[in-house]
């Protein structure tokens, strides 16, 4: 059997017997020992068991000797809950190109640890020293107001003595509102004559003296009774610095709430900061989400919206619902409306720090937590290559009204917006308003001072107003665009009909006890118009006389039928409902009972779309798409919700309403909407007659009641094709003088539109110039 | 090859050759392992308790793999000892180039991803095929079979491969675990005195090097940290919390069950949840059984060294890592040793360090009652 075993390795002697010759008697149990401590393997068992007892006395003595176990530990672990902010979800066009997502940022924070003042000072220059070493910024406001100044000091003395000298950033005004808010230092004023000191509480002008107040009283990090100094002017400035953040934000910081100190710190320099944590007590890091939009987002500005930190009153609406205080939340555009979708739930994360002992604290498990759940992923209607043709040919259209002026045109035009929807849908396939704004800066402002500007200029820019949906919030007055809802109402109600519908024109006459004159042809007149002739022309007196005869009351409920003065229900947010001239809404709309009073003429002003009447893009384009189809559509922006791995939550597609009305009615008024692009005196016939697509339209100049200062607002609708309505476009364009000055974004749109018909996955192919315009604004977004 | 133990067990009842004092303190020190386990788990825990099953049902498969290992015979073992060492160099590659690794959460990358197993360290099992493997070296040039340069450089290739493998993940324990393995080793194959020496100065030599030259500031300071606590009053959170729970057992256990917040507690500090439930009398209890069998494993591997080397050479590099786990780990625990994530063996949790173990205490009782059936 040995034999058999010593050819597999494991080499056997034929001695089996311990210590022993074969056949002997076995040794006692007390020399097989002896035998075992003389050799090196009683060596190493020793060694294991002096370790053993060494474990054991320094076991023992803990154990038994100390009764009182505070006296092992100075200071003591803490432990808080943290809550992890959930991902927002992405926003996404049409075709999935993304617009917003989410990006992981690590943040580094100072919580309250109980440390006393010397130890806080000595923790924070610490801290301040290392994060610079690593090239971190740390947010921080002081040095908005104050700042060392060093360019006194020679290139030998930047080295590092101290040469800074404290100068403020701010006007004195502004460093007085500065000392003296509640928030801040709550110094008082000085009262004339009075001189200020370093240890009193009146307001300092000196930069010097208010930097030693900072340095002896307020935040106490140099004792003015001792003999020199602890700490360099820098280091106790980068103490300040940190201390000021901590005041400013004192209450929530003593009650756990962490202060952001860096942002987008790098992996390795939270884990070495996670790892040193008794030498920063009191940091902790948090991985958390920003919101960050791709370049395309740009064009998009007003129906994507921004987000941004929750105002109070929105804090109080939505803390019941998870909200954190300083919760980041949508403000506008989809951001806003589709918040509940985007938001995710956050998670709850527990953190230890160290704390001076007496601090004591609950400890949660390291189990314990909840992990954040990301937010679901929102897919728009609009598609892109639409939405930058629009932006851009907007733009340009504004520009050229502007650099054209006339008789009419004061030059003047500085805004605008335009809306094309699928009128099979009611899906928004464009959108856009002018002036808009980026929506990175919101979120770039912490960050940029260049995107701070900005913001603080949109938030601020009360006359170009670029925040402002001009396609959703703003009204307008439709002008002669509204002049076919006036022939509906005409041939619904049996004032004219399909067949018979010839007026006179005269040139001039009195109509509702009130002069009138055709605006072409103020002496002749247009003689007999059809009502086709009269939407090709726009002649006035046809629809002030049809209106007359129609009466206010038809007008106004066949508007209402079209979707005019009614919410349309877009799902964006601060919609307005305009106003729809009538009887009752003129005695609501004015306090003064002399003007409550409807005059027969007013019903002439309401016909052709002045009045009161005034209506925002989103109604005209739904208007629009009605007398395309004769159905009411609900017009929207997201067509999507999804989550992370595709699968639909939620489709917003509402089937369109049908709208009780003749078709040969609503026939006889296309009719007219195509004459005005096909008759050469049709007021859209110079920019459209030779598009290759039939299109019915309609232009309207509405008169803003400034005429004398300003031009009149240009607006234009439009659907095509013409015999198969697929899209519908409404625009304006404020102060453009004429409606057909606008037509050129409404013919760039359908452009852009048709190529990407006919070829799905091409890029639109815009007019020559649009391409300039497009490529500019590219460079521009880069430089 | 002679079926397992069909040989053996012709000459004596299996009952009557096992090895009980091995045997048995590691069942004890288990039991104590799992009656403190479920007193930590079942505080704050989600998962409890089903994680202590799942601790439970690793010692009860352990103590299956250590029995079925007992039954085999040597030659097997010999087998056995190149099937682990493969496997195990395997997995250091799997880990290196899979996807399957994850991150350790408590410190390097070295873990795997196994399915129905669970998270996994192949490097335990490295430990195991070494000692097997490196044994029939020591014990080829101790008979003799092999020249020492020959047994040297077969010494280097057999360590050097998972040394470097696990330098990769880097995972410096393991790599100190398997350098002290090899060094008790080669001391009780019979390395002269004034080599040793000569080694042990060398090594003070590269430490005062390796400090002035090769360590980085922040390194430094968690050595100074654990040579001089005192030098910052508020050093490592953690050995002070250790320190504070271990005084907290008193004499017979923290009964009021005022528990002191150590992280970790059921793993890697699992020694002062010991005693803080049983105090003084159950630390004591729990020491003398780990030492002594250690002390066994030792004497049993000295009784053998004469006709069976290999098999000594097994035994004391499976012992010379286990000690290293336990006196590194309790020693940490009580501030004698820097602070490691080395696990406690048969106590802290995790299954398959648990099973693991139980295959290293399979294959020592394999070897014991070789000797007890020859004996």
């Amino acid at each position: 059997m040995a034999n058999e075993i010593k050819t597999d390795g494991f080499y056997i002697f034929d001695q089996p017997h311990e210590g022993s010759i074969k056949g002997e008697e076995k040794p006692s149990l007390g020399k097989r020992f002896r035998q075992f401590l003389q050799s090196r393997y009683a060596v190493l068992a020793l060694i294991f068991l002096l370790a053993g007892a060494l474990i054991f006395y320094s076991t023992a003595i803990l154990q038994l000797q100390s009764s009182d176990v505070s006296t092992v530990a100075e200071t003591t672990g803490v432990s808080r809950q943290l809550t992890v902010k959930a991902a927002r979800g992405d926003i996404v066009d049409a075709t999935g190109l993304p617009l917003a997502y989410s990006i992981p940022v690590n943040n580094l924070m100072l919580t309250y640890a109980g440390l006393d003042n010397e130890k806080l000072n000595e923790m924070l220059l610490d801290l301040s020293l290392f994060l610079e070493e690593n090239n971190i910024d740390i947010i921080e406001n002081l040095t908005d107001y104050l700042v060392l100044d060093h360019s006194a000091c020679t290139h030998e003395e930047e080295a590092g003595v101290d040469c800074g000298v404290p100068v403020f950033a701010r006007e004195e005004i502004e460093i007085i509102d500065w000392q003296t808010h509640r928030n801040t230092f709550g110094l008082e004023k000085l009262s004339p004559g009075q001189i200020a000191g370093f240890a009193d509480r009146k307001v300092k002008t000196d930069p010097r003296l208010f930097f030693d107040y900072l340095l002896y009283t307020h935040y106490a990090i140099e004792n003015p009774e001792s003999d020199g100094l602890r700490y360099s002017r820098e280091d106790a400035f980068r103490i300040m610095k940190l201390r000021y953040m901590i005041m400013i934000n004192w209450w929530t910081f003593q009650n756990g709430t962490p202060i952001v100190i860096a942002t987008d710190v790098s992996d390795e320099i939270i884990s070495k900061i996670n790892e040193q944590n008794y030498r920063f007590m009191g940091v902790i890091s948090s991985r958390e989400y920003e919101r960050a939009y791709t370049s395309d987002a740009r064009t998009l500005s007003h129906v994507l919206g921004y987000v941004g930190r929750i105002t109070s009153a929105q804090y109080e609406n939505l803390r019941l619902q998870g909200y954190a205080a300083d919760a980041i939340i949508g403000q506008a555009g989809v951001e806003y409306s589709a918040e509940r979708y985007l938001a995710g739930q956050n998670g709850i994360k527990p953190y230890n720090i160290w704390s001076v002992a007496g601090e004591e604290g609950a400890f949660y498990s390291e189990s314990i937590g909840k992990d954040a759940i990301s937010g679901y992923n929102v897919r728009l209607t609009l598609d892109l290559r639409l939405q930058s043709a629009a932006v851009a040919s907007l733009r340009r259209v504004i520009e050229e009204i502007r650099n054209s002026p006339d008789n009419k045109n004061k030059g003047d035009a500085d805004a605008g917006a335009v809306v094309m929807l699928d009128v099979r849908t009611g899906e928004i396939l464009a959108l856009a308003s002018y002036p808009d704004y980026d929506p990175k800066d919101f979120i770039d402002q912490k960050t940029v001072p260049e995107a701070a500007e900005r913001v603080a200029a949109y938030l601020t820019d009360n006359i170009n107003k670029p925040l402002w949906n001009r396609a959703v919030q703003e009204i307008y007055a439709p002008g002669s665009t509204f002049k076919p809802a006036t022939a509906i109402a005409g041939l619904q109600s049996g004032s004219i009909t399909a067949s018979r519908n010839t007026i006179r024109c005269k040139g001039r006459e009195v109509i509702g006890e009130w002069p009138w004159r055709c605006l072409e042809y103020p002496n002749t007149g247009h003689g007999n118009l059809t009502l086709s002739e009269a939407l090709a022309t726009s002649c006035n007196m046809y629809f002030l006389n049809l209106g007359y005869t129609t009466g206010i009351n038809e007008i106004s409920y066949w508007g209402s039928k079209l979707g005019l003065g009614e919410i349309t229900g877009i799902d964006l947010p601060g919609e307005s409902r305009g106003i729809r001239a009538s009887r009752e809404v003129k005695r609501v709309l004015f306090s003064d009972p002399g003007d409550q009073i409807w005059f027969p003429a007013d019903t002439c002003q309401a016909a052709i779309g002045q009045s009161i009447n005034s209506f925002t893009i989103i109604q005209l384009a739904v208007y629009t798409a009605a007398l395309a189809t004769g159905k009411r559509v609900t017009p929207h922006t997201i067509s999507q919700i999804t989550r992370n791995d595709g699968t639909v939550i939620r489709s917003f597609a509402v089937d369109p309403e049908p709208i009780d009305i003749d078709e040969a009615n609503l026939l006889a008024v296309r009719r007219g909407m195509v004459r005005s692009v096909t008759d050469p005196k049709g007021t859209a016939y110079k920019t459209l007659h030779d598009f290759p697509i039939k299109v019915a339209a309609k232009t309207g100049t509405a008169e803003t009641g400034f005429e004398d200062r300003s031009s009149s607002n240009g607006l234009f609708i439009c659907y095509a094709p013409a015999d198969n309505p697929q899209v519908a476009i409404a625009q304006v364009v404020e102060k453009g003088a004429r409606g057909s000055n606008t037509i050129l974004i409404a013919r760039d749109l359908l452009t852009a539109y048709f190529q990407l018909v006919q070829a799905p996955n091409g890029d639109a192919v815009l007019p020559p110039g649009l391409v300039d315009d497009l490529q500019d604004d590219h460079l521009e977004n880069n430089s | 090859m002679a079926k397992p133990g069909i040989e053996r067990l012709k000459r004596i009842t299996y009952f009557a050759a096992m090895d009980y004092w091995l045997l048995v303190p590691v069942l004890l020190i288990s039991m104590i392992g799992l009656f403190v386990l479920n007193r930590v788990l079942s505080s704050g825990f989600d998962a409890y308790p089903m994680v202590f099953y799942k601790q439970a049902g690793a010692v009860l498969i352990g103590l299956l793999i250590a029995l079925t290992l007992s039954l085999v015979e040597v030659p097997t073992l010999n087998l056995i000892a190149w099937i682990i060492y493969g496997t195990s160099l395997l997995m250091l590659v799997w880990v290196l180039v899979d996807n399957f690794s994850m991150i350790g959460e408590w410190g390097a990358d070295s873990w795997l991803e196994l399915p129905l197993i669970g998270t996994f360290q192949p490097s335990e099992l490295a430990k195991i095929g070494l000692a097997m493997t490196s044994a029939q070296i020591f014990e080829g040039m101790t008979i003799g079979r092999l020249k020492k340069w020959q047994g040297g450089l077969s010494l280097a290739a057999l360590y050097g491969v998972p040394l470097l493998l696990i330098r990769e993940q880097p995972d410096l324990g393991t790599s100190m675990v398997i350098l002290f393995m090899l060094i008790c080793m080669i001391f009780v194959w019979g390395l002269r005195w004034r080599f040793i020496l000569l080694g042990i100065s060398g090594l003070v030599l590269a430490g005062v090097l390796a400090w002035l030259f090769l360590l980085k500031d922040f390194q430094k300071s968690r050595i100074i940290t654990f040579l001089y606590p005192g030098h910052d009053p508020a050093a490592s959170y953690n050995l002070i919390q250790s320190k504070r729970a271990i005084a907290s057992g008193g004499l017979t256990g923290n009964l009021q069950g005022n528990l002191v917040h150590v992280p970790v507690k059921e793993s890697d500090f699992i020694f002062t949840a010991v005693s803080e439930h049983m105090g003084f009398i159950g630390t004591t209890a729990l020491l003398i059984l780990i030492f002594f069998f250690l002390a066994r494993s030792l004497y049993v591997a000295s009784k053998i060294r004469t006709w069976r080397p290999a098999l000594a050479y097994t035994m004391v590099g499976i012992t010379a890592f286990l000690a290293f786990h336990f006196i590194e780990n309790l020693g940490m625990c009580v501030g004698l040793l820097p602070i490691t994530g080395i696990p406690l063996p048969f106590v802290s949790l995790g299954g398959t360090a648990m099973i693991v173990n139980f295959l290293a205490l399979g294959v020592m009782l394999c070897i014991s009652m070789e000797r007890n059936l020859n004996k």
